[in-house]
């Protein structure tokens, strides 16, 4: 377990990797269950966004607009738009199966022709899991009342950034006298308030970075 | 989650110790730099901590006060 945790930079690596793979593969799984799965998979709607192809439900109330019930925006690979294509096919009878397969073809060729850089493999957009994710947390939580502990625990997050960013920038106050006392230079003044902010600059993604590998599944206030 | 914030703080309290006894300016640097540490991550981990735990329609108005303070 110490050595699971510890800062091996093979097992950070690997972490990321992982990371990396479990969004890319849980991706095409949802994109893939909302095809095979769904009780009409004629009625999903694609159509591109700006990001890249969404696949959602489509709206009855409003069959001219975009689907917005259980919207799927998400950045599928060519292999996995293929399969939706064949899906379809296979779903729809006679001519009208050739029809609709030509036009797939095409939509297919224009999508790899336009939207190369949108349907990469690495395409984890943030913005994309947030919208994959909102509907979600809106419909778990509907009302947030935070705890006494919640706010308490807040409070002192509010405290140590009021001295985390006083820090910064109160240091200017001060620094003639300090600078007399320690009988510095101008340059090691200017340093001592830049050391600062370059150390927490170079530290803000690191520090990001390390609480994705502990992970924040704990449940710390609840 | 909760060590790194305590980290953090450990390394913000020590770099401030380090900078306040400082005789010369290459140990006040050197603890400034520690400081910095920990305010990062200090900052950092404040703002990850209330996207976590807050949903996201009333996320704005809590974002408010750490960001006021700052």
């Amino acid at each position: 377990m110490v050595a699971e945790r510890g800062l091996h930079p093979l097992t950070l690596g690997y972490r990321c990797f992982f990371f990396l793979r479990c969004l890319i593969i849980r991706r095409d799984l949802e994109v893939e269950v909302l095809v095979n799965h769904h009780p009409h998979p004629l009625l999903l709607s694609i159509h591109r966004t700006t990001t890249g192809i969404c696949i959602s439900d489509f709206d009855f109330s409003n069959p001219s607009g975009p689907a917005l019930s259980r919207t799927s925006s998400s950045t599928p690979r060519l292999s996995t738009l293929a399969s939706i294509s064949k899906h379809i096919v296979q779903q729809t009878l006679g001519h009208t199966a050739t029809m609709v397969d030509s036009n797939l073809d095409e939509a297919l060729t224009a999508e790899k022709t336009i939207e190369i850089p949108a349907s990469s493999d690495n395409a984890t957009l943030p913005g994309d899991k947030e919208s994959i994710d909102m509907p979600s947390l809106e419909a778990a939580t509907p009302a947030f009342k935070p705890s006494r502990g919640f706010l308490l625990a807040f409070t002192s997050i509010c405290i140590i950034t009021l001295a985390a960013a006083l820090d910064a920038t109160s240091l200017s106050i001060a620094l003639p006298i300090i600078t007399e006392k320690l009988k510095g230079t101008a340059i090691e003044a200017f340093w001592s308030g830049t050391s600062f902010l370059l150390t927490s600059a170079v530290f803000q993604p690191v520090i990001a970075g390390l609480s994705h590998v502990f992970g924040r599944k704990q449940v710390l206030l609840s | 989650m909760i060590q790194l914030v305590l980290a953090s703080a450990l390394f913000f309290a020590v770099g401030s110790i380090v900078a306040a006894v400082a005789n010369n300016f290459t140990m006040m640097i050197i603890g400034r730099s520690i400081q910095g540490i920990g305010g990062g991550g200090i900052l950092t981990l404040g703002e990850i901590l209330v996207t976590d735990l807050v949903p996201l329609s009333v996320r704005g108005g809590m974002f408010s006060s750490p960001n006021q303070v700052s």
